[in-house]
């Protein structure tokens, strides 16, 4: 196998921007996924938030004729699953686990028979996606210049809301009081927080993060929108929240790391001569899952604390006793 | 109290209730939305299950035509499911109702539909189960009411192969699939042979994506095979086309169009899609079914109507050769003739 083409030095950028588009839907949805279990709230609707973000993004671009409608309607379509999710599951206090599933379903189902009901027959033309954005005298660095500075302003974006969701949890009163009531929601419902309130922001702050994410496979670089076009990127992103041991630095690290290695998985098939390799594909297809566990075990097993939030999954009941 | 404490979620269920209450065949969320009655005519009670949307320009609006074509025709009565289940379990309680409901025949639409109707089909021996296996018989189609029916595709394939041979300027193909399944083998296969034909030295890289949905991971498997030479592309699985062709599109590259006429999602880039006349095939079995002479498996080659190769007039990303497109020509008579016998390679044993 020829392992130049994909190891050689004129492809490891192609392979670095390759691994970026890969990892930004997930990894907004992860980073998302990330605040709102450090806030205590399990929040497994994550791949409806994807699907419907892509989904309203869509209906945005085409409507308007404009990609980058798509963005807030994206987002707002993540936002809508998050206001359900924020309402089963905050304010009825129902269970958490069950809530996400459904809301998953919910919009794998609604999204498709919408799709059918608006369009019929006749497939919705396709549209140009949102195209890269080079940053001046920076963007022709050679080299890594067109890694860093020559990408899609939603990969921008995506940095942007990263660094936000790090900044918030930890440098702002908001993001003191999200750990609170994910570790001792009692305590600081004592000190006069309203968790409901903290719990309900932080879901939704979730659905809009990975509402954009679906936004960008369609508006970023489909220009389409097919039936559960997000393939499980939300269930990746719930798996990668656990990876980064609920830390957003962390996670989107490991977003990144995941969209590496399938980069690669699809380079290494193309060079190893696919159909006639004797490895069989599946193990190229389980080699990002198996490069994450094999990073979260060890990251685990070197951590000396508990980094997942006490109250994780928990309703929080004002008043009620802790089991 | 605690009814005020689910009133949203009534109002919720309410609302979605509602929109599915104007539903109509377009997509049954019941399968016993309407009863069918065998004796009320000779037309066939048929159903199907489609894994993907009725517009998706693809596998099930092929199949989707297909089978409206056959209701236009008053040869059946007929009930869709689109978007329906993949899943195993999904796919028997969709079919089992169907089957319950007395429909005569039903199909899955997918390769993955293979192993519930192989479990559901000795429950109902008066209901005839259909799924596309594209095995040519060799997947072992066990039941006397279940049958298989295939989809040649190494066919137009091969044709589409002479083509590309006559197009590509590096030599090289880039081929996504889905799953390493037979026909998704067969059709990469022929293509490069059909290739080989024009450029013996061409080659083909492969990639498959452990997917039928993901188009973005199809695209990004376009890009690698594009950044180590590839310039014409050919899929297997529609999600995996729309990946293919929208990267060929962004990157001025050329792309074949997957069981569909898809040249609509990239007007300059898709040289020709290999498009499934389905409804012959489906027409076949019905026709069987009506005069009780059901067969274990349906195949209905290009000689018979059940592929063509769509040529796309508005395609410029490249050139095509006069002498290809005269080979393609030539050989496409020959298979329709039957003189020439395009090889099926999609055995995944060596």
């Amino acid at each position: 196998m020829n392992w130049g083409a994909v190891f050689g030095a004129a492809a490891i950028i192609p392979l670095l921007n390759a691994s970026i588009r890969l990892a930004v839907p997930t990894g907004l949805a992860a980073v998302g996924e990330s605040l709102c279990q450090r806030a205590g709230v399990l929040n497994l609707s994550l791949e409806g938030m994807m699907l419907s973000g892509a989904y309203a993004a869509f209906l945005g671009a085409h409507y308007s004729g404009q990609p980058w409608v798509g963005v807030p309607a994206g987002i707002g379509g993540g936002v809508f699953i998050g206001v359900l999710m924020a309402l089963f599951s905050v304010r009825l206090k129902t269970e958490q686990v069950i809530n996400g599933i459904a809301l998953v379903l919910l919009a794998s189902g609604l999204t498709s028979f919408i799709h059918v009901r608006l369009f019929g027959v006749t497939a919705p033309e396709r549209f140009d996606p949102i195209s890269p954005l080079e940053i001046p005298l920076l963007g022709s660095i050679p080299g890594l210049g067109s890694v860093v500075f020559d990408q899609s302003p939603l990969v921008y974006l995506t940095v942007a809301l990263i660094f936000g969701v790090w900044w918030i949890l930890y440098r702002t009163r908001y993001g003191l009081a999200v750990r609170a009531a994910g570790d001792r929601p009692a305590a600081a419902d004592a000190a006069g927080l309203d968790i409901d309130r903290v719990r309900s922001l932080a879901i939704l702050v979730s659905g809009a993060m990975a509402g954009l994410g679906g936004a960008v496979l369609v508006v970023g670089q489909l220009g389409l929108f097919t039936q559960n076009v997000t393939a499980g990127r939300g269930w990746v992103a719930i798996a990668l929240v656990i990876f980064g041991r609920w830390s957003p630095l962390r996670v989107a690290a490991g977003a990144f790391l995941f969209g590496f290695t399938d980069a690669l998985q699809l380079r290494i098939q193309s060079a190893s001569g696919g159909i006639e390799s004797n490895v069989p594909f599946e193990f190229f297809q389980a080699l990002p899952y198996l490069v994450t566990i094999v990073v979260v075990v060890v990251a685990t097993a070197r951590a000396r604390d508990d980094a997942q939030p006490e109250a994780l999954g928990v309703p929080y009941v004002k008043g009620a006793r802790r089991a | 109290m605690i009814f005020k404490r689910f009133l949203p979620l009534l109002a919720v269920l309410g609302l979605f209730g509602a929109a599915c209450g104007e539903d109509d065949s377009a997509a049954p969320e019941e399968p016993t939305a309407q009863q069918p009655d065998p004796e009320a005519d000779d037309k066939v009670s048929v159903a199907i299950l489609l894994p993907c949307a009725i517009n998706d320009l693809s596998w099930c609006q092929a199949a989707y035509e297909g089978v409206k074509q056959l209701e236009t025709e008053g040869l059946i009565d007929l009930q869709i499911v689109d978007d329906a289940p993949f899943d195993a379990q999904g796919a028997t309680r969709v079919m089992s109702g169907f089957a319950e409901d007395g429909v005569q025949f039903v199909i899955g639409h997918s390769f993955d539909y293979g192993a519930p109707i192989h479990e559901l089909a000795p429950d109902y021996p008066d209901v005839m189960f259909a799924w596309q296996g594209s095995c040519g018989g060799f997947c072992g189609v066990e039941g006397p009411n279940i049958t298989d029916y295939s989809m040649p595709m190494h066919e137009p394939a091969y044709l589409s192969g002479i083509i590309a041979g006559g197009i590509t300027e590096s030599g090289i193909i880039g081929a996504n699939a889905g799953y390493d399944i037979p026909v998704c083998r067969s059709t990469m296969e022929a293509f490069l042979l059909g290739a080989r034909e024009v450029r013996p030295d061409a080659e083909r890289l492969d990639a498959f994506l452990g997917s039928w949905v993901d188009a973005a991971l199809a695209k990004e498997a376009t890009a690698a095979q594009a950044e180590q030479g590839a310039d014409v592309f050919v899929a297997c699985g529609n999600a995996g086309s729309f990946g293919m062709i929208q990267e060929a599109r962004e990157q001025g590259l050329s792309a074949f169009g997957y069981v569909f006429d898809e040249s609509a999602l990239a007007p300059e880039n898709v040289v020709a899609s290999m498009a499934w006349q389905i409804d012959e095939t489906y027409r076949r079995i019905v026709s069987d079914i009506s005069i009780g002479n059901f067969q274990p498996t349906y195949n209905v080659p290009m000689s018979a109507g059940g592929f063509e190769v769509q040529m796309n007039p508005g395609y410029n990303a490249g050139t095509i050769p006069p002498e290809a497109m005269e080979l393609f020509e030539t050989r496409k008579q020959e298979v329709i003739d039957g003189t020439f016998e395009v090889p099926f390679i999609g055995s995944i044993e060596e």
